[in-house]
């Protein structure tokens, strides 16, 4: 009865206020040359991957039976896998440890090991492997590959974690406090939940580049995919046998992404509930204060001191021959116009994909995007292999061409540029670019005065990002490059091939003098967008 | 003559009919508000209105000239409307003035500047906040910055999306009045989208209820008030105590007994709605039709929730009404419910069967 007599309640007093709800910055439908252009975009992204179907398809499976189930295959999967496998997990160890160390305690000096954690972004990977080959000449094999892989790659662990700790709400770690737990009981069962996407995201990212990478394991003679593919397409020109370890390769990178998607699950962790979040809880180190210094300091060493010491012996040791060689400002010159071209083409290419995932998101959209993710997570080798193919076949005016190499790059890196424009995008309100139209001003005039401008610095950071990547890249470039072309990286390898490694230091002195610029710019953008 | 004219117009998103076959005329010079709760497909009209959308089927017309549906659609740059959203959309890297100036065109510096202070004295904004930037702003001035910059290009038709909403209540009435009386100053047809009942009733000559796509009603803000058509209108626009009914000749029969209700051709059974205020209690010392179950003081007045015995009717319910706190009654206390006013017949919601309730169900009756 007393059920009824509430819901029979006249509550002439509460008016009907629905709270509005907010109109998400999405429209109906793309215009149409938006679309034609991120679709245009998109097939070309997946040229690699049709590539490696259609050479599977047409080779026939006698052939690539006979081409991978051989041992030296057998050799190579192990190889390979083992390096996946063992140093992955070691990264992340090494990278989560890091960044609780510099986020989470009030360990003194814990801004500048905060830089420098993430300096090894800025060394090549194969320049790692040349520090450390210097350092100890019979360095090879599988621990090797850890070791290099390790302290190449930690940093992308390392700095998603970072940030994720920065901005983790206190109130949950109060609350669970509240609740009686522990500080292990608290890291595990509070914390560590909270940092699996940032780990995951960045373990998806070693494995991958540990995939794809030809020098910093050829220095060492450890034979992976990467390297074979590339030795059999150099030495022997035996293209189909490439070919055969490419699409195994393939299969290894869907298997990586797969695993991590299916790991990562729909989890996804954001701050609820109102008011301002306050700033993270540090914890006294006290007596580990001496141990944890031992640690950071290390890992600075051997990730940067190491290959940095290096280069400075060999330029010392080279002297002034080694900057003589007349090469250098021409190599410096090109490796620059690589870059900028490729980060400018990039960035434009990225602009319609990104427009059209932000504003018109649907099914289409997210299939448009994701052939861009997919194919830049090939190796290198396997989107070169790709252009080489196409472009001997159908495009023969192309081959050799700085327009292939740069639309190899605009294929490996498109993400870089997807990444930082859709953030940049989703930041504008769309309401700003049609407030402009309600104004009388053309869409097209309007997108420029009003979005690009707002834009422009995450732009600004994609193309960076894809600057970076050009300036360290080998494999790509080692194949598709015109005959004549001397990159910063070429140089260094040729050099290094010739066991000149004091010719080679000036040209790991400047792609590191490239780079570093670049990543103290992402690393200030990170720490800014997480502070903010 | 008509400023704003759709005709049969209709939108969906994907599988979602978002709005059906809305005809609705708005008169130039005049103020039309439109009403409803979130989702009933308010910002889509303003959003088809100025161009941002295309209307899946039907037509728009702006003084007289086709602008969307039949084939044509004339983008949202060439219509001639001003916008003011709720946020404002202030370019936040551009100054006041330049946020004004934005769509003026080219125009030499000094006239810009002129034109400028104008727009600000239009709007009730002193002219030294011409160099502020949106940052330095309160909520309000930016909204009075985001009218300026609309009127800048003199616009024949002005729309307003919900643009009061995020303002604090004592903000909301002044922002409210000085853009209501600048727009009635130039004398622009203006289209108000809100959700919030008061701002409805107050702000429009015309006053147009949406709900799940379709306008239900459209007339002046009083007729819809005093005389809704249907039950969830009644409730949109104010409290109301609507009471299942029998409706004869000029009375119905509910829980308050036989009582007159306003002229309808509707017979049998049907709902009857009052509005609170025109309802009143008295304490009653020979036994009333009622029972006073809480009271809640709520300053200037007092809600009384009675339950009403229905002896007449064999419909009971329980029902707050409220009344002056002059009146001096207590739980338990028996009380005398009567009508100020004659009711009004309403009929339940074309759209959703829920609300229709039945004779046998006395405890639907709410408010």
């Amino acid at each position: 009865m007393s059920t009824s007599r509430i819901a029979g309640t006249v509550d002439a007093t509460a008016a009907a206020s629905p709270n509005r709800a907010r109109r998400g910055d999405v429209r109906s439908r793309a215009p149409k040359r938006l679309m034609a252009a991120a679709v245009i975009i998109s097939a070309l992204s997946s040229v690699p991957l049709i590539y490696v179907a259609v050479t599977a398809i047409v080779t026939g499976w006698p052939t690539l039976s006979a081409l991978i189930f051989r041992n030296r295959v057998g050799e190579l999967l192990v190889n390979t896998a083992g390096l996946v496998i063992i140093t992955v997990p070691l990264t992340a160890v090494v990278g989560l440890a890091a960044a609780l160390l510099v986020e989470r305690t009030t360990l003194p000096g814990a801004r500048v090991f905060a830089l420098l954690l993430a300096a090894p972004l800025a060394i090549p990977a194969f320049v790692h492997s040349y520090g450390w080959v210097t350092v100890i000449p019979s360095l090879h094999g599988l621990g090797s590959g850890v070791l290099i892989g390790t302290l190449a790659y930690f940093p992308l662990v390392y700095l998603p974690c970072a940030a994720a700790l920065r901005r983790l709400d206190p109130a949950l770690e109060e609350a669970a406090s509240g609740l009686g737990l522990r500080p292990t009981a608290m890291f595990l069962r509070v914390i560590f939940p909270q940092l699996r996407l940032p780990l995951l995201g960045g373990s998806l990212l070693i494995a991958l580049h540990l995939l794809a990478e030809y020098g910093a394991f050829a220095l060492i003679r450890f034979d992976t995919f990467t390297t074979a593919i590339i030795d059999q397409y150099r030495s022997t020109f035996n293209g189909p046998a490439a070919n055969a370890l490419a699409s195994v390769l393939v299969f290894c990178c869907l298997f990586v992404l797969v695993t991590e998607s299916g790991a990562r699950g729909r989890a996804r962790f954001a701050r609820v509930g109102a008011g301002a979040s306050r700033p993270v809880i540090r914890r006294r180190l006290r007596r580990s204060t001496p141990a944890a210094y031992g640690y950071l300091v290390v890992l600075v060493l051997l990730s940067t001191g190491v290959p940095l010491i290096t280069v400075v012996r060999w330029l010392t040791a080279g002297g002034a021959r080694v900057w003589g060689d007349g090469q250098i400002v021409a190599s410096l010159a090109q490796t620059l116009g690589y870059g900028l071209t490729g980060a400018a083409i990039t960035t434009v290419l990225a602009l319609p994909v990104a427009l059209l995932a932000v504003r018109y998101p649907g099914r289409l959209a997210r299939i448009l995007e994701s052939v861009g993710y997919i194919t830049s997570s090939l190796p290198g080798i396997v989107t070169a292999l790709a252009l080489v193919t196409v472009s001997i076949r159908y495009l023969q005016p192309l081959y050799q061409s700085s327009i292939l190499v740069a639309v190899a790059y605009a294929l490996m890196f498109l993400p870089r540029a997807l990444v930082s424009l859709s953030a940049g995008l989703a930041q504008v309100p769309l309401g700003l670019e049609e407030a402009a139209r309600s104004l009388g001003i053309h869409p097209t005039v309007a997108f420029i005065r009003v979005t690009l401008r707002f834009i422009a610095p995450t732009t600004l950071a994609g193309g960076a990002l894809v600057f970076l990547g050009v300036i360290n890249e080998l494999t790509a470039t080692l194949l598709l490059a015109p005959s004549g072309t001397r990159t910063l990286a070429i140089q260094f390898w040729s050099r290094v091939n010739e066991i000149d490694y004091a010719g080679a230091a000036p040209y790991a002195m400047l792609m590191i003098v490239l780079s570093l610029p670049v990543t103290y710019l992402l690393f200030s953008r990170s720490r800014l967008v997480e502070t903010r | 003559m008509s400023a704003v004219e759709l005709d049969r117009v209709s939108k969906g998103f994907g599988q979602i009919a978002v709005l059906n076959a809305v005809n609705l005329s708005i008169l130039a010079g005049s103020t039309t508000v439109i009403v409803g709760a979130s989702g009933s497909g308010k910002t889509t009209l303003l959003r088809l209105i100025s161009g941002f959308e295309m209307p899946d089927s039907g037509t728009i017309s702006l003084s007289g000239e086709r602008v969307a549906g039949s084939g044509k659609n004339v983008p949202a740059h060439r219509r001639g409307i001003g916008l003011v959203s709720q946020e404002g959309s202030l370019f936040p890297h551009l100054s006041v003035e330049e946020n004004i100036a934005f769509g003026m065109g080219d125009l030499p510096r000094r006239n810009r500047q002129r034109a400028v202070e104008e727009l600000l004295d239009m709007v009730s904004l002193e002219r030294s906040y011409r160099t502020r930037r949106p940052d330095e702003l309160s909520g309000g001035q930016q909204q009075r910055v985001a009218l300026a910059r609309a009127l800048a290009r003199k616009p024949s038709v002005m729309l307003l999306d919900e643009p009061f909403s995020a303002l604090d209540t004592g903000l909301r009435a002044a922002t409210r009045d000085a853009i209501s009386a600048t727009l009635r100053q130039q004398s622009i047809t203006t289209v108000l989208v809100t959700h919030d009942q008061s701002e409805a009733l107050s702000f429009g000559d015309q006053l147009a209820v949406l709900r799940k796509g379709r306008l239900v009603q459209v007339g002046s803000p009083r007729e819809l008030y005093f005389a809704p058509r249907e039950v969830s209108t009644a409730k949109f626009l104010g409290d109301a105590i609507v009471l299942p009914a029998t409706v004869g000749a000029g009375t119905a029969s509910c829980a308050f007994g036989i009582v007159v209700v306003a002229p309808t051709a509707v017979r049998g059974a049907a709902f009857v709605m009052f509005r609170p205020e025109h309802l009143v209690v008295k304490k009653s010392d020979s036994g009333g039709s009622a029972v006073v179950e809480l009271v809640e003081f709520g300053g200037a007045e007092v809600n009384i929730t009675v339950r009403l015995d229905g002896l007449h009717s064999g419909r009971g319910a329980v029902v707050k009404i409220r009344q002056n706190n002059d009146l001096n009654v207590a739980r338990g206390d028996r009380v005398v419910v009567s009508t100020r006013q004659p009711g009004v017949v309403v009929s339940p919601d074309q759209d959703n069967e829920n609300d229709q309730g039945s004779e046998n169900e006395p405890e639907l009756a709410t408010g």
